[in-house]
C-alpha cells in the first residue's frame, strides 16, 4: 500500500507553472510613490528565492543538499488508496490520498521551508524570521532553520498561539523563538494592540510583523505560501503523485485539496494542469475568498509593506473568525491559483465546520489517520464529490496536507 | 547590424519645452527612437522613477506632442507611444486617429495582454483600423502560448521586459531571459527594457542576441534637474556599451 520505499518517486526538478498558464500572470504591483516594495524584497528574501519568484523556467533543479534533506524528513510521502473510505461511502471509483502528514513536521510546509532555509544559509544568514497561522509553517521553518544551522523567530497568530501550546513547544524544541502576534516587538504590532488590546491576530498582521522585524534587523524572511517560488517548491507533492499514479497504472480524474494561501493545493494540482483532471479547491465557509472575495490587486500583508498581488481576496484588513482551521484564515490566495479559479479551470467550494468535523471523524475511523482540520476540508469535499457522483467510477485524488494530532481539542468543540 | 537604442520620455516631463529641446539636442546617430509615454493616473508597471514622471496631467493632450513629433520627423527619428489600456482603452477612436494623423504608427500598451487579455483582440483590431500597430509587450511571466498567439496577431518588433516593473532590480539572469525570448520568438526583432541598470546589462543583452535596448529610468533624475548634458552623457554611455558588444 505505502510506496515510500520507491526511490525513483522523488523528482529531480520542481515544476514552475508560470510558462504554462493560459494567461499572463499579473506582476506584483508597487504601491509606494517614492520607493519600490518589489525591490525591497531584495533586502528580506534570499537571492535565489527571489530569482525563482520571477522565473520563466518550467523546471528548477532541486539542489543535492535539499534532496538529501527531503529524504531525511520523509519524502516521498505515501499515496494511499482509501479502500475503507470507498467502501463506507459505497463509491464506485477509487479514492487515493497523498499524505503530507507523513513528514517529520506533520505537514507539507517543510517542502518549501527546507530550500528557503538552505538558500538563506548559503548567503551567510544567521537568523530567519517568519509568521505562522496554525503552526505548521512555523514548525517547518524552525526545523529547516535548525537543520541549516540558523536561529529562527516566529510570529504566531495569537488565536493559534493560545489554542495550540503544543505547536509552540515543538517550535521551541526545534530552537525557535516564538511570540504571539500582534506583539509588542514591532511598531505595527504595538499599533494594532493599541487599537484593540485583545486582538486575535491574523496572518496578514503576523506577516507584517515578521517583515518589519526582518527589515529592522537585516534578517531574511521566509515565505509560507502565496508566492510563486513557494508553489514551485510545493510542486514536489504533485510530481510525486503523478509518478505514484503512473506506478499504480492509474490517472487522476478529480483532484481535491484545501486552500489557505494556496501552496499545498497548487503544488498538488499544478503538475497536472495541462491534463484533463477536474480540480476542486476547498475553502473554509468562514473565509470564503473564492466565492465572496474580489479578484484584483490587494496587499499580501495587513500593513501594506509588501507589494500588492492580483488575487482573490477578502481584503488585507480582513480579520477572520478564530476558526478551528487556522491555516485557512488567510485573506487572499496565490495569484496563479486565483487566475485559474477566475478562469474556471479550477472550481472552488466552501465547507463549514460541522461537515469538516464529520469528514475528519469518518476519515479517522476508516483510514486510521486523524487529518489536520485544514485537510479536513479537502476530505469533506472529496466525500461530497463521491456521494454526488457515486456511480461515476472516477479516480478521486485528495491531498491530505497534514495530520491533526495536535488539533484534537477541536473534536470536543464538535461533539454533536 | 547596428543594435537599437530607444529612449523613453513621459510626455510633459519635466516640461514640454525641455523635452522638445532635449530631443532636438541629442546628437545624431545615437538614439534610434523615442518612446513617448502618455501620463497615467495608474502607471502600474512602472517603478518609482518613472512613476514620479506621471502627474495628473491630461494624458491625451496631443498638442503637446506635436513639437516633439515634428522635431523627430525632421531628424528622422522614429517615435512610438506608450499608454496604459486603463487610460486609453475607453478613449475615443478619434484620439487614436489623431495619433495616427500625427504619424504615430506604433503603440506599446503594457497592461493590455496582462490585465485586459479578454479585450486584447478587439483592441488590436481597433488600432489597426486607425493605422496603428501594437508592439506586443512580454516579460518573464508571459506564458509561451500567449507569446505565440500575439506574435501571430501582430507584425512589429517585440518589447520584452526584464523586470516586473521599470527601473527596479530583482535578480534575473539576463542571458537566460534573452535566450528564452529568442527561442519563443525566433523571427522578430526583440528590444529589451524594464530595469537595464547600466552599460554592463546593455552589453549582456546584445551579446546574448537582443536586437536593442530601451532605457528610461536611468535618465529621469537628470531630466528632473533639467540637466540635458547629463542625460545625453548617460545615453551616450549606453550607446557605446551596445556598440562595443557587437
Amino acid at each position: 500500500m505505502y510506496q515510500s520505499r520507491e526511490q525513483d518517486i522523488l523528482p529531480e526538478y520542481w515544476y514552475n507553472v508560470v510558462p504554462d498558464l493560459p494567461e499572463q500572470l499579473s506582476p506584483p504591483k508597487d504601491s509606494n510613490r517614492d520607493s519600490s516594495s518589489i525591490e525591497m524584497l531584495n533586502r528580506i528574501l534570499p537571492k535565489k528565492l527571489l530569482e525563482q519568484e520571477f522565473s520563466f523556467k518550467r523546471r528548477e533543479k532541486i539542489p543535492d543538499e535539499v534532496m538529501e534533506l527531503y529524504h531525511q524528513i520523509g519524502r516521498p510521502t505515501p499515496l494511499v488508496r482509501a479502500i475503507n473510505l470507498e467502501k463506507k461511502l459505497g463509491y464506485s471509483g477509487k479514492i487515493y490520498f497523498k499524505y503530507e502528514g507523513a513528514t517529520v513536521t506533520g505537514s507539507h510546509k517543510i517542502n518549501t521551508a527546507l530550500p528557503q532555509a538552505f538558500y538563506a544559509a548559503n548567503e551567510g544568514v544567521q537568523e530567519v524570521v517568519t509568521e505562522t497561522g496554525a503552526g505548521q509553517w512555523g514548525t517547518a521553518t524552525a526545523l529547516a532553520a535548525s537543520l541549516n544551522g540558523m536561529r529562527s523567530k516566529v510570529f504566531m497568530v495569537r488565536t493559534s498561539f493560545n489554542q495550540k501550546p503544543l505547536r509552540k513547544q515543538i517550535m521551541e524544541i526545534y530552537g525557535a523563538n516564538v511570540v504571539a502576534s500582534p506583539s509588542i516587538e514591532t511598531e505595527f504590532g504595538r499599533k494594532t494592540l493599541s487599537e484593540r488590546a485583545d486582538h486575535p491576530g491574523s496572518l496578514g498582521i503576523a506577516i507584517s510583523e515578521a517583515v518589519e522585524y526582518a527589515l529592522d534587523r537585516d534578517l531574511k524572511y521566509l515565505l509560507g505560501s502565496v508566492m510563486n517560488s513557494v508553489i514551485t517548491h510545493q510542486s514536489i507533492i504533485g510530481l510525486e503523485t503523478a509518478r505514484q499514479l503512473e506506478i499504480e497504472g492509474e490517472e487522476a480524474d478529480v483532484m481535491i485539496g484545501c486552500v489557505g494561501g494556496g501552496s499545498n493545493f497548487s503544488g498538488f494540482v499544478f503538475p497536472f494542469i495541462s491534463g484533463k483532471a477536474e480540480m476542486i479547491a476547498s475553502t473554509a465557509e468562514e473565509v470564503p475568498k473564492f466565492t465572496h472575495g474580489k479578484f484584483g490587486y490587494d496587499f499580501i500583508d495587513t500593513a501594506g509593506i509588501l507589494p500588492q498581488l492580483k488575487m482573490f481576496s477578502l481584503g488585507a484588513g480582513f480579520v477572520p473568525p478564530g476558526i478551528y482551521a487556522g491555516g485557512l484564515r488567510y485573506h487572499g490566495a496565490a495569484p496563479a491559483l486565483s487566475m485559474l479559479v477566475h478562469s474556471g479551470r479550477i472550481s472552488a467550494e466552501d465547507v463549514g465546520e460541522d461537515e469538516v468535523l464529520a469528514a475528519m471523524r469518518l476519515f479517522a475511523a476508516t483510514q486510521g489517520i486523524i487529518p489536520a482540520p485544514e485537510s479536513g476540508h479537502a476530505i469533506a469535499s472529496a466525500i461530497r464529490y463521491a456521494k454526488r457522483e457515486q456511480q461515476s467510477r472516477k479516480n478521486i485524488i485528495v491531498n491530505v496536507s497534514g495530520h491533526g494530532l495536535l488539533d484534537l481539542s477541536i473534536f470536543s468543540r464538535g461533539q454533536k | 547590424m547596428k543594435s537599437r537604442l530607444l529612449v523613453y520620455l513621459t510626455l510633459g516631463f519635466p516640461d514640454n519645452e525641455f523635452v522638445e529641446d532635449f530631443v532636438r539636442t541629442v546628437p545624431d546617430g545615437i538614439v534610434d527612437g523615442f518612446e513617448l509615454g502618455l501620463p497615467s493616473s495608474d502607471p502600474r508597471y512602472d517603478g518609482p522613477k518613472i512613476r514620479s514622471t506621471h502627474g495628473n496631467r491630461n494624458h491625451f493632450n496631443l498638442d503637446k506632442m506635436d513639437g516633439i513629433l515634428r522635431i523627430c520627423s525632421d531628424r528622422k527619428i522614429r517615435v512610438n507611444v506608450l499608454s496604459y489600456y486603463s487610460d486609453i482603452g475607453n478613449s475615443e477612436s478619434s484620439n487614436l486617429l489623431a495619433l495616427s494623423d500625427r504619424s504615430v504608427h506604433e503603440m506599446i500598451v503594457p497592461d493590455l495582454l496582462i490585465d485586459y487579455a479578454e479585450v486584447a483582440d478587439a483592441f488590436i483590431s481597433r488600432l489597426k483600423e486607425t493605422g496603428i500597430s501594437l508592439i506586443p509587450f512580454f516579460n518573464a511571466a508571459t506564458p509561451d502560448r500567449v507569446i505565440e498567439k500575439y506574435v501571430n496577431k501582430t507584425c512589429s518588433w517585440i518589447y520584452y521586459g526584464l523586470q516586473p516593473s521599470t527601473g527596479i532590480n530583482v535578480p534575473v539572469n539576463i542571458s537566460d531571459v534573452v535566450e528564452r525570448a529568442k527561442s519563443v520568438i525566433p523571427e522578430r526583432d526583440i528590444i529589451f527594457g524594464f530595469g537595464i541598470r547600466n552599460g554592463g546589462d546593455a552589453m549582456e543583452i546584445i551579446r546574448a542576441g537582443g536586437h536593442g535596448i530601451a532605457i528610461g529610468s536611468a535618465i529621469v533624475d537628470d531630466l528632473a534637474r533639467h540637466d540635458k548634458a547629463a542625460a545625453i552623457q548617460k545615453i551616450l554611455e549606453y550607446r557605446e556599451a551596445i556598440d562595443s558588444a557587437v
